[in-house]
């Protein structure tokens, strides 16, 4: 079930598909996709991290689980088995992060139990893991969590630091600028905030990329 | 075997629920001595912050040390809990495990509900005499959005206020969401919470007048309609402790 002996581990094409979801075909900025999350938990720093790991490791896992089960789900059911097995995950790192990180559990409270909903967990294990050995499968998770990830921490980092004046909770306003009537703006610790940013990061990618439909 | 035949259908979905209800069991079991551990904590480290003691990034020792029969640095918390009438009844680990009130508010009847309080000794000597010096009750309300759980933290006779700290609210940020913040909660300081006649008075007004009223935060009306309420109704009912306890000659 391994990959054929002829293909290395980090192939030129393996890695693609891991590198792909970052820039150029980014789940969040490309796809559209895990919007919800992306506006629900960046309004800091941290939980934005911790909720980048957390899918992560869910894509990654499922993609793998479902890769090497693929010829064994039965068609008709196919959809409601992926779900089962990412449910399953979820409640995994939810049962971790309550044991090992609480406040952070706390602080992120549903939407860990959301990433079952995350479409891009679904999309992936649908898309890719069910047609392709568990290898590359699982490349391709940890590719597009990263992809997803990326999105969620710049977007956290801009909001912390423009609505709260912090980042990792550190005060980083120095005290003149509020002196001389700085206020944090707040806008950005609402979820408005974060549409602002994403549809900003979006522009950004497609500034970098040059792929966009001409109109 | 045929892959769509309905035998292996069921029997492929019948395996793949079992084995990740196995696997979910397990990790349930294994991890739940360290999330009780947690919870736990961090009721305690709510009582403290409403004492004023809790830092943050505290160590979950340090938290504990406080609510053992040592105490820590010469104070104690000691947690029990009231009836509906505010007698002090037994009550067992698994009922004082939850702060919250919602749970017992919504499922339990009045006359069956233990209502969790702490009682605070600043010193040795006071904690052997059962001298309280402070009481924290917990207390929750509706606000615009969502549930606002805080922490009340009450001088030994249950008469003036000295503290009061939200820990968990949906408010709107920079409205209803203000009650979160030091400001609101030392606006409370040294408030009496009944008036003249008796009768439980403390609660918020856009221009407030004499020690029982405190500044409501504008723009923020229906959030300060729920803390009125919640301090009318948790002031009242912990407040039949504090009565029975000062004729007691302050147990």
């Amino acid at each position: 079930m391994t990959a054929e002996p002829k293909e290395p581990l980090f192939s030129k094409k393996n890695m693609k598909l891991m590198k792909d979801p970052l820039i150029d075909n980014n789940p969040v900025a490309v796809q559209v996709l895990g919007i919800c999350s992306a506006l629900a938990v960046t309004a800091q720093l941290k939980p934005s991290v911790i909720m980048a790991v957390s899918v992560t490791v869910v894509i990654m896992f499922s993609n793998l689980i479902i890769s090497m089960l693929r010829n064994f789900i039965p068609n008709s059911i196919r959809i409601i088995v992926e779900l089962t097995i990412i449910a399953t995950l979820v409640i995994l790192v939810d049962q971790i992060l309550k044991a090992y990180a609480f406040e952070m559990s706390k602080q992120l409270s549903v939407f860990v139990g959301l990433i079952i909903t995350n479409c891009i967990v679904m999309g992936r294990a649908e898309a890719f893991a069910m047609g392709n050995k568990p290898w590359p499968s699982m490349l391709d998770g940890i590719g597009s969590g990263f992809g997803y990830g990326i999105i969620i921490i710049i977007v956290g980092a801009i909001r912390e630091v423009t609505g709260a004046g912090t980042i990792w909770g550190k005060e980083i306003i120095p005290d003149f600028l509020i002196n001389l009537g700085y206020v944090n703006n707040g806008l950005m610790v609402l979820p408005p905030g974060a549409f602002v940013i994403i549809g900003l990061l979006v522009w950004l990618q497609r500034e970098i990329t040059k792929k966009y439909e001409a109109h | 075997m045929d892959k769509n035949s309905s035998v292996y259908t069921f029997g492929f979905a019948a395996i793949v629920t079992i084995v990740a209800a196995l696997l979910l069991g397990f990790a349930a079991t294994s991890l739940k001595p360290l999330q009780d551990i947690n919870a736990d904590v961090d009721q305690k480290s709510k009582t403290l912050l409403a004492l004023g003691l809790f830092e943050e990034g505290m160590p979950a020792a340090d938290v504990q040390a406080f609510f053992t029969a040592e105490g820590k640095d010469g104070q104690f918390v000691v947690k029990f809990a009231v009836n509906h009438q505010g007698e002090p009844v037994e009550a067992g680990e698994k009922e004082l495990k939850v702060l919250e009130l919602e749970p017992q508010v919504k499922n339990v009847a009045e006359a069956d509900r233990k209502y969790p309080i702490f009682a605070f000794y600043d010193s040795k000597e006071n904690f052997e005499a059962k001298k309280a010096t402070q009481f924290v009750i917990p207390v929750f309300g509706y606000g615009l959005w969502s549930n606002c759980y805080g922490v009340l933290a009450l001088d030994s006779k249950g008469k003036t206020v000295n503290n009061l700290v939200y820990y968990k609210h949906g408010e709107t940020p920079g409205l209803g969401g203000e009650i979160e913040k030091e400001k609101f909660s030392k606006s409370f300081v040294g408030k009496k919470v009944h008036d003249e006649k008796g009768e439980v008075a403390l609660t918020t007004h856009k221009s407030p007048v004499g020690d029982t009223q405190v500044p409501a935060i504008s723009g923020a009306t229906f959030t300060m309609d729920g803390v009125n309420l919640m301090l009318k109704t948790y002031l009242t009912i912990y407040g039949k402790y504090f009565e029975k306890n000062n004729q007691g000659g302050g147990k």
